[in-house]
């Protein structure tokens, strides 16, 4: 079921289903670019029948309302924006919040991850880092080639200039007018992600001590699958699998994915 | 007294163009300012986890008020947790800004912050605890006994420096340490300013070039309530008691208007009004 509600001034839709049953854990699933919570449709199918499963769009995207405030598409004001979502489906605060992040969702997932400390049940990212584990590769020339994008959103106006005008960039199998309009209200996030970096370069994040997994599709022509050496100061407990699956993990390889999450949040919960 | 406390006295003596009446407009600006600060302080203390610390906390509380339309501030936010409350072991001016201190489920918590709205600075203090705090509890009724008195000492022939002294008596008489003396320049308050320049986000560490220029420009003493302070009253004050129990500190912190003969809160939708009511 979709709900639309004013978030901190902005209207802000999100997909909430699953059992009415209070004490069933939260599920709060972020997408990622160029995307929208419908990409983890089969996510929702799977686990709302024994969780409370929740996928916010994120700030400028679909049901939630864009801005011109640059400042709201902020690690901090659109986690100010999840945990005021969480607080509306669970006014008590105390459910279990388990949080899956895909692509810069993930960025999103790691860092509310951070802010709720006991109340997080476990962290999953897919095919995306923490902001000070991508920040972490700027040396890694592979993964510079990868992401040079990132490098031209922070352009002024270019970037612009050139998503609404895909026609005039060369002609590419993947990269179309379609794409490039997705791509358009995610600049906003991508231009505070990377002001954020010297920040949290210079305060680097404290280890989560909840359970994390991380998934990785390994023919990712966006990012490089990640080392437990990479991810080891960011969390004390996390597992990675490697599958043979693209950038969009959950869809390239849902069944399996489905299968690692349940048995990750069976663990979980039966601890 | 020393020769600065003499000098200090007779600064405050000065008429700065602080000293008037607020008018309504004035009035309404600075209440926008104070409930939207108290609004951030609220919505955060309800997000507040075991294991925030406090730059973490005052960076988001920095960020809700961005989020609302705040570009500058009369200062950022502060954050303190657990003894740091009552400023323990505070020697310097850097020890007050917000630490990589972690918040302990029996800590108390002060979230004080102060943004420029809309061109009027509000300047509040909340004091809060995860969880359920007796001590506190009681603290915070002898803040409001502070609250009920401190606009009849306005109103009384006391003098600033006179209401700064019967405050830290009675602080001390109720077996609290007086934590606002190791204030800069030990105050009780400070008067509050309409800022003009408010789309300019000035630099805040963290206090804003504006809240400097304010200060400074209106010749200082007359604007901060010190036990030196023989000047007017009248006009737009920040009230900031804040007493310290055994290992912890409490505070409030609103804006009292002062006109000619009589005294008042600016607003009674504070929340630790509110919730003595409760």
């Amino acid at each position: 079921m979709i709900q639309t509600k004013p978030i901190r001034g902005l209207s802000t839709g999100w997909i909430q289903q699953g059992p009415a049953d209070a004490s069933v854990p939260i599920l709060l699933f972020l997408h990622g670019c160029p995307d929208s919570p419908e990409i983890w449709n089969a996510q929702i199918e799977h686990f709302s029948k024994d969780f409370l499963v929740i996928a916010p769009y994120l700030r400028g995207i679909g049901l939630s309302q864009p801005t011109d405030d640059l400042r709201r598409y902020g690690l901090e004001a659109m986690a100010l924006d999840n945990l005021e979502i969480l607080r509306e489906v669970d006014p008590t605060g105390l459910r279990k919040v388990f949080v899956i992040g895909h692509d810069i969702g993930a960025i999103h997932a790691w860092h509310i991850a951070s802010l709720l400390k006991k109340r997080l049940g476990g962290l999953i990212a897919m095919n995306g880092p923490s902001l000070y584990q991508m920040a972490k590769r700027v040396t890694n020339l592979r993964q510079l080639k990868k992401s040079w994008y990132i490098g031209l959103f922070q352009l002024p106006v270019i970037p612009e200039f050139l998503l609404k005008n895909a026609s005039l960039l060369p002609r590419n199998r993947v990269f179309n007018q379609k794409i490039a309009d997705k791509l358009l209200p995610f600049l906003g996030q991508y231009r505070q992600a990377v002001r954020s970096i010297p920040k949290i370069l210079m305060n680097p994040p404290k280890a989560i001590k909840s359970p994390v997994l991380v998934l990785w599709g390994k023919n990712d022509p966006f990012l490089e699958v990640p080392s437990a050496e990479e991810l080891r100061p960011l969390a004390s407990n996390c597992t990675i699998r490697v599958l043979d699956a693209g950038h969009w993990v959950q869809t390239d390889a849902a069944v399996k994915i489905n299968e690692l999450v349940s048995s990750f949040l069976s663990d979980k919960l039966s601890v | 007294m020393t020769l600065a406390g003499r000098l200090a006295t007779k600064l405050s003596r000065i008429t700065s163009s602080s000293v008037h009446v607020p008018l309504a407009e004035e009035r309404e600006g600075f209440r926008r300012a104070q409930r939207l600060a108290y609004q951030c302080a609220l919505g955060i203390s309800k997000e507040l986890k075991e294991g925030w610390t406090e730059r973490e906390t005052a960076t988001l509380m920095d960020t809700f008020l961005m989020d609302h339309g705040v570009r500058t501030f009369f200062h950022k936010s502060f954050a303190w947790f657990g003894d740091r409350t009552r400023f323990s072991g505070f020697t310097k001016y850097a020890h007050f800004m917000p630490s990589t201190t972690r918040l302990k489920e029996d800590d108390v918590i002060i979230l004080d912050t102060a943004p420029v709205f809309e061109q009027y600075a509000g300047d509040i203090g909340y004091t809060t605890s995860l969880k359920p705090n007796p001590a506190l509890d009681i603290a915070k009724e002898r803040l409001l006994k502070f609250r009920r008195d401190i606009p009849g000492f306005f109103e009384s022939e006391m003098t600033p420096s006179q209401i700064w002294a019967r405050v830290d008596q009675e602080l001390k008489e109720s077996g609290y340490d007086n934590i606002h003396s190791m204030y800069p320049f030990a105050v009780l308050g400070h008067r509050m300013h309409r800022m003009p320049l408010s789309n300019l986000p000035g630099i805040a560490i963290p206090f804003s070039l504006h809240s400097y220029w304010a200060l400074l420009s209106r010749g200082l003493f007359p604007e901060l309530l010190s036990p030196d302070h023989e000047g007017e009253k009248i006009g737009v004050w920040a009230i900031e008691p804040h007493l310290g129990g055994a290992g912890f500190g409490a505070k409030f912190e609103e804006i009292l208007v002062v006109e000619k003969d009589r005294c008042y809160w600016l607003d009674d939708q504070v929340p630790h009004l509110m919730e003595s009511h409760l």
